[in-house]
């Protein structure tokens, strides 16, 4: 068995970091929340951040943090979704369609929100004095799966989630309709 | 990865401390918006909110969004594509092999050097009675060599299933020197059923020239021989079903007729012959159909 460290990794799958920091800008840019620094990509850990204020709507601070799982998601698979199918279903290799899974997959790794996007909706919404409750309740889950995300990166889960959302997932849906 | 503020920036940090404490920590005038933890005038708010992306980035991010927009141009048809593959076999395995033909047919020509495909292709045409088409798709698959134990499996499967239909070559050879109305090609036909009694395509060409002469009993008897060696002989159930038909059976010939269709819900000639025991059995108005 051998061991490819996750640095190795992040390096190659450089588009999704980038993907990834670029969203929590544009979700800062969108909320008027000013933003101090931002890497969109550095070989260390992190790979990637953005330093911004502490936004003054709770709700704001929870899609800046989240945001990137979306986007990174849904840009994951509709970039690989078509170029997955003729590869799996009629085996007919394309460099162009290759490009396509390695950039979805990529991108769809690094979806899943760090622990310092946890952290962040930690501190401000669930411990926040003006956060309403409902918000509080929503938001718990959500710092619980991000954290088990996050261990879950030790034993691949973020590599998993990209591979499975852009690669299988697509053909699941399918099957599913056929 | 996002960090507040508390957790970086230095630099603001420290011209908070340099900065009296209330006022705008980038630009120090004294009005700045409340309710942030950070203060910061509207103007630096807006400005910092703004913060330029790199042009390095912006260009990737063009790039990026080229190949959004081309995968999604890409979608509709592949997906279509795709849907229809998986519903052709999903039809095949439920015996629909018509439906999965027409879904086929335009993938196979495409993806013409897929194996995977080219055989679901063929057992489309195998079972669809496309005949002809079948052999020359079984000859063009016997020149590939395959690496897919499966799919070498499978090729076999259906070369076998269609060897079901063919005649030998020397009993080919032989028949093919007389002529049909020739008296001496039932004797040589006979003669080689003699020597191969279980041979399909001896029988089937007996059962052939048995409907030229009208012969509708043997027809019939050949048809139910055949089945017994071979019971899911496609042409055969078409022969017992075309006998009963000729010979006036209609019930028999409504309950077979319907016998192959609940095997093979498309099988055009079973669908024929219904509506045409239908007509007949409507004709006869009542009368016994069955003689």
């Amino acid at each position: 068995m051998f061991f490819i460290p996750s640095i190795l990794i992040t390096i190659l799958t450089f588009p999704g970091v980038v993907v990834h920091e670029l969203a929590h800008q544009l979700f800062c840019r969108l909320f008027g929340v000013a933003v101090f620094e931002v890497k969109y990509f550095q070989v260390g850990n992190p790979a990637g951040y953005v330093i911004h204020e502490q936004p003054k709507n709770p709700v704001h601070q929870l899609l800046i943090s989240i945001g990137p799982f979306f986007l990174n998601t849904i840009l994951g698979i509709l970039i690989a979704f078509p170029a997955i199918l003729p590869i799996a279903q009629f085996g007919e290799p394309n460099m162009l369609d290759y490009l396509m899974i390695y950039l979805g997959v990529s991108i769809a790794i690094h979806a899943f929100p760090s622990t310092g996007d946890a952290n962040s909706i930690w501190q401000i919404v669930v411990h926040g004095e003006n956060t309403p409750l409902w918000l509080k309740i929503l938001c718990f889950p959500i710092v619980v799966i991000i954290y088990i995300g996050a261990i879950g990166s030790v034993i691949w889960l973020d590599f998993a989630y990209g591979v499975g959302v852009a690669v299988f997932l697509p053909l699941w849906i399918i099957k599913l309709i056929a | 990865m996002e960090y507040e503020q508390e957790e970086g920036m230095e630099a603001f940090h420290d011209q908070e401390m340099q900065a009296p404490t209330n006022c705008c920590i980038s630009c120090h005038s004294p009005s700045y918006e409340d309710g942030y933890s950070t203060k910061l005038c509207t103007e630096c708010r807006k400005k910092l909110s703004q913060y330029p992306i790199d042009k390095k980035v912006k260009i990737g991010a063009l790039l990026v969004l080229a190949i959004f927009i081309f995968s999604l141009t890409l979608l509709p048809a592949r997906m279509k594509l795709g849907l229809n593959y998986a519903q052709a076999l999903k039809m095949m395995e439920t015996h629909h092999y018509k439906s999965a033909l027409n879904l086929l047919e335009p993938i196979a020509q495409k993806y013409s050097k897929e194996l995977e495909v080219e055989i679901a292709y063929t057992e489309a045409l195998l079972y669809s009675s496309h005949l002809p088409e079948a052999d020359s798709m079984i000859q063009k698959l016997s020149k590939v060599s395959f690496s897919d134990n499966g799919l070498l499996k499978k090729a076999q499967q259906l070369s076998d299933e269609l060897n079901h239909y063919r005649l030998d070559d020397e009993h080919v050879t032989l028949l093919d020197n007389v002529e049909e109305s020739d008296p001496k090609y039932i004797k040589l036909l006979d003669s080689c059923l003699a020597k191969a009694s279980n041979n399909e395509g001896l029988l089937l060409t007996r059962a052939r020239y048995a409907l030229s002469q009208d012969n509708y009993q043997e027809y019939e008897t050949l048809g139910k021989r055949l089945l017994a060696i071979y019971p899911h002989h496609m042409l055969a159930q078409k022969i017992v079903l075309n006998s009963y038909f000729l010979q006036l059976k209609y019930k028999e010939a409504a309950a077979y007729a319907a016998l192959i269709l609940k095997d093979s819900p498309e099988d055009e000639f079973a669908m024929t012959m219904q509506q045409k025991i239908h007509a007949a059995l409507n004709s006869t108005d009542g009368k016994s159909s069955t003689l």
